[in-house]
C-alpha cells in the first residue's frame, strides 16, 4: 500500500511539474484557433527569431558535435597531457550562470577589447552579432556530448580500437569503423540535449546578442519580448515550436533505436 | 616467423620497471607460453611484440627484421584479445571479414575467406549472429577466425582461456594446438594458469616481476625448476623450510644430505607429490604417516599425509588404492626434491593449495 502511496506521488509530481505547463503552453497557443496560432508564428519577427535561432542551433549541434567526441576522446584514454585540467574544465559551464558566461565573452570578444579589435578590422563583428550568440550557444552547450560519451568510452575500454589496428585498419578507419559505431547512441542523445539546450538558451544569448529584432533576436529573445509586451499569444506559438522541435527530436531518437534491435549497444 | 626479443625495458613513469631486460628466442613454428602471476609482465611484453605498446628500451625482431619502426597494422602479427574484443556492432561475419575489408580485398575473395574460416573455426550457420549472441566459447573462436583472416604470421593471445568454463576450456586449448600445427604458424599467449602453459606450449617463459625466470620445455620448467619461484609457480609442491645441520636437513623423520651448503643455511625443500611415494609398512625403520584426507583425481589420487610434524600432499596411483583409507599409517619415502637457500617468496599460496610450511627447529 505504502508503495502505491509512494509511486502515485510520482505521477501527481509529474502532472504538478510537466504535464500541465505543457499543456497550459499548448492551450495558451491554440486558444484562438489554429488559424490564430499560424497568423502568429507567419509574423516576420517571429520567423526570423525561430530562423535564427535553428541555425544557431544547428551550427553547435555540429561544432559542439565534433569538438565533444574529440575531448571525450582525450578525457577518457587518458593519454594526452593534461587530461585532467579538460577533464574539469569541461563542467564549467554547468556551474556557472550563462548570464555570467554571456559577460565573459563580451569581455574577451567585445568590440573594445584587444581581440575584438583585430575581428573589427578584418570586418568581423562578433559581440552583438551571430557569431557571439553561436559562441554563448557553444559554451553553454558544451559539456552534453562530453559527459554523455567519457563514461560510455571508458567503460567500454579500447580494445575494440586495438583489435581493429591490429587486423591493419588505420587511425581514421578504426574511428569510423570501430570507435564511432560504438557509440553512436551516447552521442546521439547528448545532441539531442545540446539541441534541445541550444534552441532554449536565453541568458548568454541576451547578454552577447544585445537583442535587436529582425537582427540578433532568437526565439527565446522574442518569446520574452513578447512577454514583456503582453503579447501572449505570440509568445505562445513561438514557445510551442521550440518545446515541440525539442521533443519531436528525442521520440524519432528513440524510434530509431528501437527499430535498430537490442543488439545494439 | 621467428622472433627475438634483445634487452626489452619497459617502464612507466613513477612505477617499477614492468619489464626489465627480458631477451629470448622463438623458432618460427614454435607455441611459447608467457606464464607468470598478475604484474609479472607477460602481457605488456606481448603487447610490446604487436606494437600496441612501445618498450622503453631493446630491440623487437620478427623474422630476422627489427619492427620497432613499424606500427601494429605492419606487422603481421594477429591478437586474440583477453575477452576477445570482438566488434559489437558488426555480425560474427563483418567481424572475421574486417581485417579483409581493410585491405580492399574483393567481396568474393572476403566472402570465400570468411566462409572458409568459419567452417574452420566451426561456426557455420552463425554468421548473422552479433557477439551478444554467442557463447564464450563461440566468441572465442571467432576471435580466432578473425585474428587469422588476414593470414598473420605471428598469433599472440593474451589469456585466452581464462573466460570460459572450465571444460570448454580444455577442449578449446587442445583445439587452439591443433590449429596451430595445422597452419604452421608461430604463436605465443599469456596465461597465469600453470596447467594450460605446461599442456600446450612447446617452450614455457615463467616470468616474475619484469624477468625471466626461467624457459624451457614443461618437463624442465617442471621437473628442474631453476629458482624457487619457478618451482612454487610451476605445478603443485610441498614446501618445507629447514636449517642445515652437519649438511643434512630434515626433512619430518627424513634427513637428506646437502653436501654443498654450509651448517646453519636456511633452506627450502620443495617436494613434487609425485616424487613422495607410500607403501604399506613393512619394518619398524620406516618412516610413516597417517592418510588424512583422500581426493579423487581420475587417473591418480591426490591424498594427505601427517607426520609428526608435518603434512605431505602426495600423488598415489589408483593401482594402490587399497592403501587409501583415511586414519591408516603408511610407510613413505622421498624420490626426488629440490632445495633452495631461502629467500623471502610470494604469490605462491594462491597457486599451491597444499602449501605447508613447518619451521623446525633444529
Amino acid at each position: 500500500m505504502r508503495k502505491i502511496g509512494l509511486y502515485g506521488f510520482v505521477y501527481v509530481w509529474f502532472a504538478i511539474l510537466i504535464v500541465l505547463p505543457v499543456l497550459g503552453l499548448i492551450v495558451g497557443a491554440f486558444r484562438d484557433g489554429a488559424g490564430a496560432f499560424v497568423r502568429q508564428l507567419a509574423n516576420p519577427e517571429a520567423l526570423f527569431s525561430l530562423k535564427l535561432t535553428f541555425e544557431i542551433t544547428g551550427l553547435t549541434v555540429v561544432i559542439n558535435g565534433v569538438f565533444g567526441v574529440l575531448a571525450a576522446l582525450v578525457i577518457a584514454r587518458r593519454h594526452a597531457r593534461g587530461w585532467q585540467v579538460i577533464n574539469a574544465i569541461v563542467d564549467l559551464p554547468f556551474a556557472v550562470s550563462p548570464v555570467i558566461a554571456g559577460l565573459a565573452l563580451i569581455l574577451v570578444y567585445g568590440p573594445r577589447t584587444w581581440i575584438g579589435g583585430v575581428f573589427a578590422s578584418a570586418h568581423i563583428k562578433i559581440i552583438y552579432a551571430m557569431p557571439g550568440m553561436v559562441l554563448a550557444t557553444l559554451f553553454v552547450t558544451f559539456p552534453f556530448v562530453v559527459r554523455e560519451l567519457v563514461p560510455v568510452l571508458r567503460e567500454k575500454g579500447f580494445a575494440q580500437e586495438e583489435a581493429a589496428v591490429t587486423l591493419g585498419a588505420s587511425a581514421w578507419t578504426t574511428f569510423w569503423r570501430v570507435t564511432l559505431p560504438g557509440m553512436k547512441w551516447s552521442l546521439a542523445y547528448g545532441l539531442v540535449l545540446t539541441l534541445a539546450r541550444a534552441l532554449g538558451e536565453f541568458g548568454a544569448v541576451l547578454v552577447v546578442s544585445g537583442a535587436v529584432i529582425m537582427l540578433t533576436q532568437s526565439a527565446t529573445l522574442y518569446v520574452y519580448q513578447e512577454t514583456v509586451n503582453s503579447d501572449l499569444q505570440a509568445a505562445y506559438a513561438v514557445s510551442l515550436v521550440l518545446a515541440a522541435t525539442s521533443f519531436v527530436i528525442l521520440m524519432i531518437l528513440q524510434l530509431i533505436k528501437k527499430r535498430q534491435g537490442r543488439h545494439l549497444v | 616467423m621467428s622472433i627475438e626479443l634483445r634487452r626489452i625495458a619497459k617502464s612507466y613513469t613513477g612505477e617499477a620497471l614492468a619489464l626489465d631486460g627480458v631477451s629470448l628466442q622463438v623458432k618460427e613454428g614454435e607455441m611459447i607460453g608467457f606464464l607468470g602471476p598478475s604484474g609479472s609482465g607477460k602481457t605488456t611484453l606481448l603487447r610490446i611484440i604487436a606494437g600496441l605498446e612501445k618498450q622503453s628500451a631493446g630491440e623487437v625482431l620478427i623474422g630476422g627484421k627489427v619492427v620497432d619502426g613499424l606500427p601494429p597494422q605492419k606487422r603481421k602479427v594477429g591478437v586474440v584479445f583477453q575477452n576477445y574484443a570482438l566488434f559489437k556492432h558488426m555480425t560474427v561475419y563483418e567481424n572475421i571479414a574486417f581485417g579483409l575489408k581493410v585491405q580492399k580485398q574483393s567481396k568474393k575473395h572476403i566472402h570465400m575467406r570468411v566462409m572458409e574460416l568459419l567452417q574452420y573455426v566451426r561456426l557455420e550457420g552463425l554468421e548473422n549472429r552479433y557477439p551478444q549472441q554467442l557463447s564464450g566459447g563461440q566468441a572465442q573462436r571467432v576471435a580466432l577466425a578473425r585474428a587469422l583472416a588476414p593470414k598473420p604470421k605471428i598469433l599472440l593471445l593474451d589469456e585466452p582461456f581464462a573466460a570460459i568454463d572450465t571444460k570448454v576450456r580444455r577442449e578449446l586449448r587442445q583445439w587452439v594446438r591443433d590449429v596451430h600445427d595445422d597452419i604452421g604458424i608461430t604463436s605465443i599467449f599469456v596465461t597465469h594458469d600453470q596447467e594450460e602453459a605446461l599442456e600446450i606450449a612447446d617452450r614455457v617463459l615463467v616470468m616474475n616481476r619484469g624477468k625471466i625466470e626461467q624457459f624451457g620445455t614443461p618437463k624442465e620448467v617442471y621437473e628442474a625448476p631453476n629458482s624457487l619461484f619457478v618451482a612454487n609457480f610451476v605445478g603443485e609442491a610441498n614446501h618445507i623450510y629447514g636449517k642445515t645441520v652437519d649438511h643434512r636437513v630434515a626433512i619430518g623423520e627424513i634427513s637428506v644430505d646437502v653436501p654443498d651448503k654450509p651448517d646453519g643455511t636456511n633452506v627450502h625443500v620443495v617436494i613434487r607429490p609425485k616424487d613422495i611415494r607410500i607403501r604399506e609398512i613393512m619394518s619398524d625403520d620406516d618412516v610413516t604417516g597417517e592418510i588424512v584426507r583422500v581426493s579423487y583425481k581420475g587417473d591418480f589420487y591426490g591424498v594427505d599425509i601427517a607426520t609428526n610434524e608435518l603434512r605431505l600432499h602426495v600423488y598415489v596411483p589408483k593401482e594402490q588404492d587399497y592403501l587409501l583409507e583415511i586414519g591408516r599409517n603408511v610407510a613413505y619415502e622421498l624420490t626426488d626434491f629440490k632445495l633452495f637457500e631461502e629467500r623471502p617468496m610470494s604469490t605462491e599460496s594462491e597457486v599451491n593449495p597444499y602449501h605447508i610450511e613447518i619451521r623446525k627447529s633444529s
